[in-house]
């Protein structure tokens, strides 16, 4: 167990230089110039001379990729943004939580819908609620993001005025300025654009439960304990459900390390400054020091929830754990 | 035809007639190519502690046979039918009007003077895993992998014992004890997968056997194991029959096993029983032509042969049975009659508890299996 | 004794009376008071003053500055003639055009109270020019005497400078009679000394300012607060108590809060096919949609450079009588912009309508545009830039139908926004022959328009704006002539040099001058548009009603 630990951490560090170095090499092979961009467009070939002696882009990538290693691992800094100055650290810090908020509400909603939705489809196939069930799988998975965020926020935010129709409030120090702040306003802002980026999930994993579940009451060990007398509803509980979301664990480990790279549709539409917003803008400036800093927190967050993933199955799963 | 009577005390049958009394039993299933008719009018008795040995090739309807008695057939419907109803078209004509039921048994299944096809949904669970239980094939299978082998067996006790969960899980190590698993107050907390196939099958029958059921259904337990295994597995079996006085169905397509521990045979073909006997009775003078075809093709050890003999032709589908006797089309011994009639179990005149469902007269039947036994009687001998 | 007892209680019951009169006069017209709440899409880069370069910013320091000359609170043309605010009056110029004096007029406070004087217009400058600052904006110093040394790191205050009492005297490396209009760049207002002391180029986020309010909080990202400057009597107008600026919500989301008056402007812009129904609902320009033509153009850069338009004018102008400016504005949806058919728009001073070309297409029109084009089209093969995103790859389609009409076979290459001008103001990399560009006014002078874009000793250099590579001598000369006039004879120099480069060989096909589109709230009053200072309604004159 151990060994498989320190296997699997070697190579999430292996994992972890790989992507910033691509991300590196991807950023420079693009052919706009970022200085010319800081500069401004009154700039003459001197003052864009000058920005990029000043932002030490005139240093050979291979350089900079070592500063920005450096600068990463020995003093834990991701540099400053090149559109703002800001600290990329501190930027990536205050849009992480925001993501969460929303991966976390989003994830929890997402299982309260699919659970049901696909336990009750498999144990009544080709039934009305199963059809039922099924077309709103097809469209929750068709359906863009972006459209559905839309037409929430239009029909309920803003026809219905149900709730609010975009922005963030914070749960803990609202800032300077800010107009709402605590945790009821913070949920109540969540609803929509929760309910916006778990719909996707929700529609694939009530497919997946489902199938899950189908699979599982053809096993001969649900025939073994009918057979022993367990009413229905024990079966299903203690000897349909546990194996069939076993597997169900690691997508959603999975699917939420991915999500907390930003879940950008969702960000954008309901202007959450979370980390999908801070990559778009950060992309369209061409601002490689928050880009860097987004990737770096993505893959670290995907790193460690597939290291927590492999754990917990390792656990639930007693032919691994005792294999 | 009766609802069930007020519901007896378990294991308090009285010693008056069989334990499981299975009268012209019926199991069909709608599929998406039509009707198929698994068993076809079924019937047999098990008399108190003793052993049926069931056999036929795969696909004759002998496991749904046993599943049909317990009502382990998936979204199963049910029907009433009047005497002198024509029961197979009736049975039919439901199948095919239901939208939610696939499957339907007809019949009874007496158990005492319970009909097991007709008792309440609570009546049913009670009698499963307590007053009749049933293993299955393959063990590797047969046991939920994520809980731990005494938690499955805790789970038999708790369901049908007022005990507590201390004296349930004794109970359990006792049982793994009893079915020779070593070190059982160890191993009752190992999963599944940390069992050799085996050792499964012996949990699988302390699992069946906790509760101390007057009737256990064992549904070909010892052909995913080696041969060796399997010795041991029937040794066991058939130990604690002796032991706790338990009455065995023995499903097998295997005549060895059928030799060993059967006290009656009943031999099916096609959704029918072919033939229905004492054990020595069978092999003494087989009455059916399939029967003759089944010994014929034993593997002999004293005769070397270069193909072993086979019951010509394919098993029929039992979508569309062949009218009149099912074997017809196979039987060497098939004349006109038995192209239109569907034959009924006739006792012999020798023997009243041997029964075959052939048309062929009484005389011809004899010869012939003289001369079948004869040509493996060194055989049976040596095995017997 | 007794008749001044008697005055005295007269004028104090007078006074009194006055007093009394003149709070009844000020109390609730209901156009006082108040949070106005704007609406942006995106953040902006600083609140620095030395720093910030974006138009949002600006629109907010136009109510947070004071500088020597600036904009006045006024709506139109009236908006753009350069006033001096902290200036006592017009600078006295020495008769070299390269020593500026200005006069410090007193009165001026900054929100923590402190006074403004000469000394805050050197530091700004001192501060904007500073290495460390590593501002972007560096390049409208160049004019100064010493300002470069210090960009450069070899000096450490820019010597062209002195506070002399409440002079404040600004020497020249040139005559340059853009300045005073440079001089209402946000970059040059004044500072207090605090500000003057933190040197740091990440920004600072909270300052005083000396204007008629002050940034009172900032959340990057978030949201800017400005409150009303009480220390500031100088007669702007400021109206409402706050300015509350809320940053990220995207243009639905804006259009609604507007809509349902839970904002009050909509700075970031609202869906483009939004514009005809609010024109449709609240009429234009009468309250809630204003629509006004920006210092802005977009138009399409004719590469003389290369040899399709290499000596080449009656190709050129061919281009130009075959372009559809209608269906081209028609792209950018409803009140896009109005038709351009030359180079300066209208509200800059030397804007002068020309209608050299017209502004339709017509089967008459076509006929002049082919016979201009017939014989010039060389090997009849051009290539067309256009950024790949937006409405531009549309437009780029269009102007490749019309130029097929004149018998151009025109290939579209669409790229990223920053590669396009990146490569296109590189002489090695400018492989088109037309390229669709647009431009807006740092301030609103002429130079900003026609020298930076079509100075001919700029082709050369490894990055510049003459994405036409117009090197003609006769109007490089003309140029920089005119740069050197002032008042009414700078306008009609630069009138001139518009019609006659338009008229014999035209360096681009103007299409479009853009027009500023803003959306209010219903209770939004008060409302003054002055395209110079804000581009937009002037936020400290609104109120709400």
């Amino acid at each position: 167990m151990f060994q498989y630990f320190v296997r699997r951490f070697l190579w999430a560090i292996f994992l972890f230089v790989s992507v910033t170095m691509i991300t590196y090499v991807l950023f420079f092979l693009v052919p706009a110039d970022p200085a010319r961009l800081i500069a401004g467009k009154s700039a003459t070939a001197a003052d864009v001379a000058r920005v990029r002696h000043d932002y030490k882009l005139d240093r050979p990538v291979y350089e900079q990729y070592w500063r920005f290693f450096d600068q990463l691992v020995i003093h834990q800094s991701l540099g400053r943004s090149f559109a703002n100055r800001r600290s990329v650290n501190e930027m990536v810090g205050q849009a992480a939580p925001v993501t969460a908020g929303l991966v976390a509400g989003g994830a929890i909603l997402w299982m309260l819908i699919a659970l049901p939705v696909g336990i009750l489809s498999a144990l009544r196939p080709r039934s009305l609620l199963d059809r039922g069930a099924m077309i709103f799988v097809l469209v929750g998975i068709s359906a863009p993001v972006v459209w559905i965020g839309l037409l929430l926020q239009y029909f309920i935010g803003f026809r219905l005025a149900w709730t609010p129709n975009a922005g963030y409030c914070d749960v803990f120090n609202p800032p300077a300025g800010a107009t709402c702040g605590g945790p009821w306003d913070w949920f109540y802002h969540m609803i929509l654009p929760w309910l916006t980026f778990a719909i996707l999930f929700a529609a694939s994993y009530a497919r997946m439960i489902r199938a899950n579940v189908m699979d599982v009451l053809g096993e001969d060990y649900v025939r073994t304990a009918r057979a022993k007398g367990v009413p229905e509803q024990q079966v299903i509980r203690r000897h349909v459900l546990r194996n069939a979301l076993l597997p169900v664990v690691t997508m959603l480990g999975l699917d939420i390390g991915v999500a907390l790279g930003g879940a950008i549709f969702t960000e954008s539409i309901f202007n959450l400054p979370g980390l999908g917003r801070l990559a778009v803008n950060s992309v369209f400036n061409l601002d490689l020091p928050t880009i860097q800093g987004v990737v770096v927190f993505a893959t670290l967050a995907i790193i460690l929830f597939n290291l927590i993933v492999d754990v917990l199955y390792a656990y639930i799963d007693p032919r691994i754990r005792l294999a | 035809m009766t609802s069930a009577s007020p519901t007896p005390v378990a294991g308090t049958r009285g010693g008056q007639g069989p334990l499981l009394d299975v009268r012209d039993l019926r199991t069909y299933f709608k599929t998406d190519d039509g009707i198929v008719k698994a068993v076809d009018g079924i019937s047999f008795s098990v008399e108190r502690g003793k052993t049926i040995g069931v056999v036929g090739e795969s696909g004759c309807g002998k496991s749904v046979t046993m599943m049909s008695i317990l009502r382990l057939n998936p979204k199963s419907g049910s029907l009433d039918a009047a005497p002198g109803d024509d029961v197979p078209a009736k049975m039919e004509s439901y199948l095919l009007g239901s939208k939610k039921h696939t499957s339907l048994s007809t019949g009874q299944a007496l158990f005492g003077s319970e009909d097991i096809l007709k008792v309440s949904n609570s009546r049913l669970r009670e009698i499963r895993g307590s007053e009749i239980s049933m293993i299955f094939q393959d063990p590797m299978t047969s046991l939920n992998p994520v809980h731990s082998v005494g938690t499955q067996l805790i789970e038999a006790v708790v369901l049908h014992q007022d005990v507590s969960p201390k004296t349930a899980r004794a109970l359990a190590i006792e049982s793994l004890k009893e079915v020779g698993i070593p070190r059982a107050e160890r191993r009752i907390d190992d999963y599944p997968h940390q069992f050799s196939g085996g050792m499964r099958q012996r949990v699988m029958i302390a699992m069946a056997l906790i509760n101390e059921p007057e009737l256990l259904i064992a549904d070909e337990p010892t052909t995913a194991l080696d041969v060796t295994t399997q010795a041991q597995i029937l040794n066991l079996i058939n130990r604690l029959r002796e032991e706790k006085g338990t009455a065995v169905v023995m499903i097998t397509h295997d005549l060895g096993v059928v030799a060993e521990v059967a006290d009656e045979v009943v031999v099916m073909y096609a959704a029918r029983v072919a033939e229905r006997a004492p054990v020595y009775g069978l092999f003494d003078r087989p009455m059916h032509p399939y029967t003759w075809g089944l010994l014929g093709s034993l593997p002999r050890l004293d005769v070397g042969v270069e193909r072993l003999t086979q019951i010509g032709g394919q098993p029929p589908s039992l979508l569309n049975p062949p009218r009149g006797c099912r074997f017809n089309p196979r039987c060497t011994y098939a004349f006109d009659r038995c192209r239109g009639e569907l034959p009924e179990l006739v006792p012999a005149s020798f023997d009243k508890a041997h029964l075959d469902a052939c048309l062929l007269p009484e005389q011809a039947k004899v010869e012939a299996s003289e001369r079948v036994v004869a040509s493996f009687a060194t055989t049976a001998e040596a095995e017997a | 004794m007794r008749t001044r007892k008697l005055l005295g209680i007269v004028l104090l019951i007078l006074g009194l009376v006055l007093l009394v009169a003149t709070a009844a006069s000020a109390s609730p017209r209901a156009q006082k008071g108040g949070t106005l709440v704007m609406e942006e899409t995106d953040d902006v880069d600083y609140i620095d003053p030395q720093l910030s370069y974006y138009g949002e910013t600006w629109k907010l320091e136009q109510s947070t500055a004071c500088k020597l000359m600036n904009w006045p609170d006024k709506a139109g043309a009236d908006g753009t003639v350069v006033t001096p605010e902290v200036a006592a009056g017009l600078p006295v110029i020495s008769k070299d055009g390269k020593t500026y004096t200005f006069t410090i007029k007193p009165g001026f406070k900054f929100s923590n109270g402190k006074p403004v004087n000469a000394k805050s217009f050197v530091d700004a400058i001192n501060r904007f020019a500073n290495p460390k600052m590593q501002s972007t904006g560096v390049a409208f110093l160049d004019i100064i005497k010493g300002a470069s040394d210090v960009v450069n790191g070899k000096a450490s205050s820019v010597s062209g400078l002195k506070a002399s009492g409440n002079k404040f005297i600004v020497t020249l490396t040139k005559a340059a009679p853009d300045f005073l209009a440079r001089l209402t760049m946000p970059f040059f207002q004044a500072i207090d000394p605090t500000l003057a002391g933190q040197i740091d180029a990440n920004g600072i986020n909270q300052y005083a300012s000396c204007g008629p309010y002050y940034f009172s909080a900032r959340t990057p990202n978030r949201s800017i607060t400005l409150k009303r400057n009480p220390f500031y009597k100088m007669g702007r107008t400021a109206n409402v108590d706050a300015i509350q600026v809320n940053i990220g919500n995207p243009q639905p989301v804006e259009y609604q809060n507007v809509l349902q008056g839970t904002s009050d402007y909509a700075a970031g812009g609202i869906p483009a096919t939004e514009w005809k129904n609010v024109s449709a609902k609240f009429g234009l320009n009468k309250g809630q949609v204003q629509v006004h033509p920006l210092l802005d153009i977009r138009y399409l850069a004719l590469n003389h450079g290369r040899p399709l338009f290499k000596d080449n004018p009656q190709l050129a102008k061919a281009v130009n009588w075959t372009v559809d400016r209608q269906a081209f504005a028609a792209q950018g949806g409803y009140l896009y912009g109005q038709r351009a058919t030359q180079i300066l728009p209208p509200g800059m001073l030397g804007f002068k309508r020309q209608g050299i070309y017209p502004l339709a297409v017509t089967p008459g029109t076509l006929a002049v545009a082919k016979k201009l084009a017939a014989g010039n089209t060389r090997d009849g093969n051009a290539i067309l830039w256009a950024a790949n995103a937006g409405v531009a790859p549309l437009q780029a389609q269009l102007i490749q139908y019309n130029l097929s009409q004149i018998g151009l076979n025109v290939q579209v290459k669409l790229l990223p926004r920053a590669q396009q001008f990146t490569d296109a103001g590189n002489p090695k990399t400018n492989n088109y022959d037309l390229t669709l560009e647009h431009w807006g006014a740092d301030y609103a002078d002429p130079y900003d328009f026609v020298n930076i874009l079509l100075d001919g000793a700029q082709v050369t250099q490894p990055q510049h704006n003459n994405y036409a590579y117009y090197d003609v001598a006769k109007f490089n000369t003309a140029m920089r002539a005119a740069s050197l006039l002032v008042g009414a004879a700078r306008g009609t120099a630069y009138a001139a040099l518009d019609a006659n480069m338009m008229k014999q060989n035209p360096p681009w096909a103007p299409l479009v001058f853009s027009n500023d589109r803003n959306f209010l709230s219903a209770r939004f009053s008060c409302v003054t548009i002055n395209e110079a200072a804000a581009q937009g309604p002037l936020l400290n004159m609104a109120c709400l009603k």
